[in-house]
Order: C-alpha cells, then structure tokens, then sequence
C-alpha cells in the first residue's frame, strides 16, 4: 500500500480551501487576516525546508548531527515560548531549555530505547519525528501554563502574599497558581484523549495509516505519542516553573518584575 | 514583640514615608493609625518582609527581619490583608487550605474551635457549606478572621478588620480581639476606625 504523492500544483489547488476562513476573518474584521496570510506563507516555506533538511538528516542518518539539530529544536522552541508568555528572559530561557532538554532526553529515550527496543535511540528516522513532537506539544503546554502561571500569580499577587505572611513556604504559596496553570493547559488534552477515536482520529494515525501503516499498528503508536507527549508536557512544565520561581522571587519571596516592560 | 527602628518605605519615586520608629511590646493590642495613603498596610507588610525598607531596622517576635529570618517570622504571625480573593469555590476548601498552611495536626479539634470562633464573631457553622460567592463582605471579613485564628499564632497582624462591617459586627470583632489579646495573644490593627482605636492599648499615629 503506497501513498499518493501530491503534485506542487495540486498543493496549491489545495491551499485554495484556505480561502474559506481567510474570507470569513476579513468579512467580520477579526483584524487575524495578516497573521492568516503571513502563518501560511511561513508554513509553506518552513515546510519546503525541512523536506530539504530532513531528507539529508535521513541520508547522513548520524547521532551527533541528529542530537545537535534537537538542541536547534530546543533553543527555537524556548525562543518562540519567551516571546508568546512576555516573561523576562533572565528568569525564564534557562529554565525552558532545561526543561525541553531534560522532558525530550527522559520520555524520548525512553520510548524509543525500551518500549519500541531500538537498539539505535539516535536513528533519524525515529528520533528526530519523535522530538519533534514532543517539542511541539511541550511549547503548546508551556505557553499556556507558564503565560497563566506568572499573568495569575501576577494579577493575584496578595492571594499570594497572604499565604506566604501566613507562613506558608514559597512553593505553598504558589500552589494555587501551578494548579490553574496545570488545568488551563492540560485540560484541551485529557478531553481530547477521552473522546481519542470516537469523535476524532488522530493525525499520527492518520499519518501512519497513510503511510501504508496497519490500523492496528497505527492505534499503538497513536495512544504512545498521547502518553510520551502528555508525560515529557507535564515534566517541562514543572522544571520550568521550578527553575523560573528561583529567579522570579528575592530572598524574602517578593516577587521580582516577571514581565518585559512596556506590557 | 516588634520593634521598629528609622525605617523607610518608597515605591519607586514616590515616597510613602521615612524615618519611623515605633515599638509594640507582647500583650499589647495597638492600632495603626492615619490619612488614607500614610502608608498604614505597608508597614504592616514591612513588618513580616513582604514590602522592602529603605534603611532601618525592624526586630520581631525576637528576630531581626532579613532573608534568613523571615520564613520562621511569618510563622510565628497570622496576617489578615484587607481585600483577598482566594481561589477556592467552597468555604470548606477554604478552611482545609488554612489548616493546611499552618500545618494543623488535630483537624477535629480545629474544627471545634473554628465553630467556636464563627459563633463569637456572630457566623452561624452552616457558613461553612457555603459557596464564597455566596456570602458577603462583612460575612468574608469574619470568616476568614476565624479561620485564621486557628493558627493559633502569637501577633496578630490585621488589616482594616472591621472595614466592611456595620456597627454591631464592629463590636463583635473588637470583642473577639479583645478576648484573644487576655489570651496571650499580641495584636496589631491597621484601622481608620475612631471607635475601633479607640479599645486599644497602643496607637501608632503616621502621617
């Protein structure tokens, strides 16, 4: 069972859909037409170029070129959350690539090496698709928590200080804050896995399926990439926000200035 | 119990106040006075390190404040801010966050003495079924005094603990404070109150 390849023409017939939505964000002036038209440029072209990089990452198939493109994955990622979440660079960049660097390495590995048995963990076929979804599901969750984290704990600032003059520890008092920020971004996520196969079918399935893959081979792999995401997700997170706290607070457990100023 | 020596507080380029002393000794019930915007909750934060001072000194429940003595400072105090939104839903949750921060091992107990509280604040112990939402400021104001009180700590630091309340729960809780203050208890009140100031031993005038 082979895939059907799609002509460069047939592409941009197909793009032509695109039209749909662009027209109902300009006829309700959503002001989101430029980022539409600019998003979907950027995501031709960054898609055109990691057909191109992707093929000579396959070719060369080497461990440290392998590894030293997800170390790329990883700063563009922490790059792209430190913008979206306005948090100041000094108190959060560290922690995310800790955090992106220790979740991939941990769960990757860990499917790749024990549960799937390879014996090459850095084997480019499965390694860099692997991290590269990992990386995208984590930037998701970390924007969403992170942003809600320090905007909460922000806006809420004497709930925090009423806990902490109490004699509550710092990380006491930021529990409250860290439970809004673990349900407001993973909540998408688990009402999703609850209707996973019902409602939707997933696009690692589909991709497989596709691919020439069997249904039954493509449902284990589909409910892995549910598992490793939602597990290397919830492990960035916490790093980061263990990591940031240190440099967000003084000595005495004020809070410093989170946010980039001018916002 | 506090002492306080040439302190300043400033928020930027604005200046909130400088070169205050003042002392409050243990047992005493005293009250911070003055205009709006004197800087009265401020130096009740300054007191427990939660605003930064500008020269001075501040020695508290026999500690100086600084980075390293702050944690065993707010242990040793029960902090009631003026305006609080907490986040959880019930006032149950509430209760069980508050028991929890001050690590509160015998829950029954700390029951007990919570519907204790509620009864001498005026609260009925259904109150405690509530949704946050559902009862009013003056009704928050109490409750979250009694509950804090279960801490059980030695200063009592309060902000404006009467401010939305009418006159006969204004008694209610002067009498509450009062009661604890002939416990052993050390209480410091922000309030622009005249009646409230009036009960107290102690009045710290700024401004």
């Amino acid at each position: 069972m082979g895939t059907i390849d799609i002509s460069y023409l047939s592409l941009c017939v197909g793009l032509l859909l695109l039209l749909i939505p662009i027209y109902y964000i300009w006829r309700y002036e959503t002001k989101l037409l430029k980022a539409i038209c600019v998003g979907t440029v950027r995501m031709v072209v960054q898609m055109l170029f990691i057909g191109v990089y992707l093929r000579y990452l396959f070719e060369w198939n080497n461990p440290i070129i392998n590894l030293l493109w997800v170390f790329v994955m990883v700063y563009i990622a922490s790059e792209t959350a430190l913008i979206r979440t306005r948090v100041c660079r000094s108190i959060l960049m560290m922690p995310l690539v800790v955090g992106f660097v220790v979740a991939s390495v941990l769960v990757g590995l860990y499917f790749l090496g024990i549960v799937l048995g390879l014996n090459n963990v850095f084997s480019a076929q499965y390694f860099i698709p692997i991290m590269g979804i990992l990386l995208g599901n984590m930037l998701t969750v970390n924007v969403i928590a992170v942003g809600t984290f320090y905007s909460t704990l922000h806006r809420e600032q004497n709930l925090y200080y009423f806990l902490l003059g109490n004699g509550a520890s710092r990380s006491e008092a930021l529990q409250p804050f860290v439970k809004q920020a673990i349900v407001k971004s993973f909540s998408p996520t688990i009402a999703n896995m609850a209707v996973m196969g019902l409602v939707s079918l997933p696009g690692t399935m589909i991709g497989q399926i596709l691919g020439g893959s069997t249904p039954n081979v493509a449902i284990k792999y589909q409910i892995m990439i549910v598992v490793i995401t939602m597990s290397a997700s919830m492990l960035s997170l916490m790093i980061a926000i263990k990591l940031s706290s240190k440099r967000a607070f003084d000595g005495y457990g004020r809070m410093r200035q989170v946010f980039k100023k001018g916002n | 119990m506090i002492s306080v020596h040439d302190i300043s507080i400033q928020f930027g380029e604005e200046r909130v106040f400088e070169h205050l002393s003042c002392e409050v000794k243990r047992g005493d019930f005293a009250c911070i006075t003055g205009v709006s915007g004197c800087g009265k909750s401020s130096l009740l934060k300054a007191l427990i390190g939660l605003v930064p001072i500008g020269g001075g000194d501040i020695r508290i429940c026999g500690h100086d404040m600084n980075e390293k003595t702050c944690n065993i400072v707010r242990r040793a105090v029960m902090y009631l801010p003026q305006e609080l939104s907490f986040p959880s839903e019930t006032i149950n949750e509430f209760v069980a966050h508050i028991q929890k921060v001050g690590r509160v091992k015998d829950v029954h107990k700390s029951i007990k003495q919570l519907y204790k509280n509620l009864s001498l604040l005026g609260l009925e112990k259904e109150i405690l079924d509530k949704r946050m939402s559902e009862i009013s400021g003056g009704q928050r104001q109490r409750l979250m005094l009694a509950t804090l009180a279960l801490l059980d700590r030695e200063l009592w630091l309060l902000d404006e603990p009467t401010a939305a309340l009418d006159e006969a729960s204004r008694d209610l809780v002067i009498n509450f404070l009062r009661t604890k203050q002939q416990d052993g208890k050390t209480i410091v009140a922000v309030s622009h109150d005249v009646c409230f100031a009036s009960h107290c031993s102690t009045l710290i005038q700024l401004g």
